[in-house]
């Protein structure tokens, strides 16, 4: 069919359904006694009123069998409890199964039967969305979307880092300050307790012999790592003195605290970071804001 | 009828009770026979009496108010209609006017022939529209029964009760211009 026959078409179907919708709705209206607004009000209010007008005669006169039970009536036992060759009544012609349906999700499917296009499609993404993201996190997706979702997961909450996974970080900003909380240390935090601590009450104010040694333990490790040779970098971070120790032990004896003390002024001042970044183990925190 | 009163009736139908039974017939039976005459049954009083038998004799199975006991009542009518046809196996012809039976019980005779001579158009105009197009029309318009009891009657789902009436109305519609007629 030519476009121009499509469009024709298109036009008197639509015109045909338009019209019988009319109609419909004038029916509707008509037998509900309201009076209807189309054009098409008129037939329907003529039809219905013509039936029902040749409806009012009076009973047609019963058969024999029919005259005597309305005169006689019916004894207990002449009167069914179920419907035998009768059909259901309309309300009562509803399965058992179909009650029990109605009574648990009857409601919930109302609603939603009664939720418009749109909604019924965001209810529908909604729910898709939150059973995949489910199954994700489960891993119980197969395996190409579950490497997807990896990926994805990923990159929107970034990669879990060591310091990340740390219990808490909060006391690792200001070591000094002995910040401690209520939840149970790992093995790294308690040996950061252990050594503020062991330190001495009167310091432990400023932190700064405990930043300080620290801070060595941490430059001892690097230049441990790091191949033989002064870089720039290291004579950042590493602090002039011979007070560094010899053999790498990543936590100091309490006894050499006071060289650190020592020597915490100047290495405070030479050290442009926290102390506390450079903390063995590979522990860092974020810079003090 | 009020609720209460249509209650008690019932409840006294329920037990046997004659004079309930009169009430009930007298109330519905011009509808079942007008629908029945409307849809060409052969003996649309005998068949009146043989629903009434039928919804009488196994009362004590319904509850319900009196739309749905009429819409029940139709049902059955209507079952009894296509057992008579099948009957027959032939297409039912209206059943002849008999002006001894129908004006027997009468009283106003201008207002019965007049009646009368209403179901016989009716009855022709309808005769354009298929057997279900043709009963669903007439269970909305005589027993005043929403689509779904329709759709319960017939057996068949809302949306297709909803798509016979459209198109039998269009039909009626087209029919009408048509001829140039009016109802």
């Amino acid at each position: 069919m030519s476009r121009r026959g499509d469009y024709l078409y298109e036009m008197l179907t639509h015109r045909l359904f338009s019209r019988r919708r009319d109609l419909d709705a004038a029916f509707e209206a008509a037998l509900n006694e309201r009076v209807p607004d189309s054009e098409r009000g008129e037939m329907a209010i003529s039809l219905i009123q013509t039936v029902r007008a040749s409806l009012d005669q009076p009973p047609p006169p019963p058969n024999a069998e029919m005259a005597v039970l309305l005169e006689q009536g019916l004894a207990d036992g002449e009167i069914s409890t179920t419907t035998g060759d009768v059909p259901l009544p309309p309300q009562q012609a509803v399965s058992p199964s179909q009650r029990a349906r109605r009574g648990v999700l009857g409601p919930a499917f109302a609603r939603v039967a009664a939720l418009g296009l749109f909604a019924k499609l965001t209810l529908g993404g909604v729910a898709f969305a939150a059973a995949a993201t489910g199954a994700g996190a489960a891993g119980v997706l197969p395996a190409p979307a579950q490497e997807a979702f990896d990926r994805v997961s990923a990159m929107v909450m970034g990669e879990p880092r060591q310091d990340e996974i740390a219990p808490d970080d909060s006391g690792r900003n200001d070591p000094g300050e002995g910040n401690r909380t209520e939840t149970e240390p790992g093995p790294v935090d308690r040996d950061v307790r252990d050594r503020i601590e062991d330190t001495d009450p009167s310091d432990r104010g400023s932190g700064r012999s405990f930043g300080d040694d620290v801070s060595d333990t941490g430059s001892q490790h690097r230049q441990d790592d790091a191949p033989r040779g002064n870089t720039p970098a290291d004579s950042d971070t590493v602090p002039s003195g011979d007070h560094r120790p010899e053999q790498p032990q990543p936590v100091d004896p309490p006894a050499n605290q006071e060289e650190g003390n020592e020597d915490s002024s100047s290495g405070a001042s030479d050290e442009p970071d926290n102390p506390a970044t450079n903390i063995p183990g590979g522990l860092r925190t974020p810079p003090q804001p | 009828m009020s609720n209460d009163e249509f209650d008690n009736i019932l409840l006294a139908a329920q037990a046997g009770a004659g004079w309930a039974f009169t009430r009930l017939y007298e109330q519905l039976a011009p509808l079942v026979a007008g629908y029945l005459r409307m849809q060409g049954a052969v003996e649309p009083d005998d068949l009146t009496s043989e629903v009434f038998l039928g919804a009488f004799r196994n009362l004590g199975a319904f509850s319900g108010d009196d739309a749905a006991l009429r819409s029940w009542v139709l049902t059955i009518a209507h079952r009894r209609l296509l057992d008579e046809r099948r009957r027959l196996v032939r297409r039912p012809t209206p059943a002849e006017l008999d002006p001894e039976r129908d004006t027997a019980p009468a009283g106003d005779v201008e207002r019965e022939a007049l009646a009368e001579l209403d179901t016989e158009r009716i009855r022709e105009l309808l005769k354009v529209l298929s057997p279900d197009q043709r009963a669903v029309l007439l269970m909305r318009i005589v027993a005043d029964m929403s689509q779904e009891q329709v759709a319960a009657a017939l057996g068949k789902r809302v949306g297709a009760v909803k798509q016979l009436q459209r198109r039998g109305l269009d039909t009626l519609r087209r029919h009408l211009e048509r001829k140039g007629v009016t109802l």
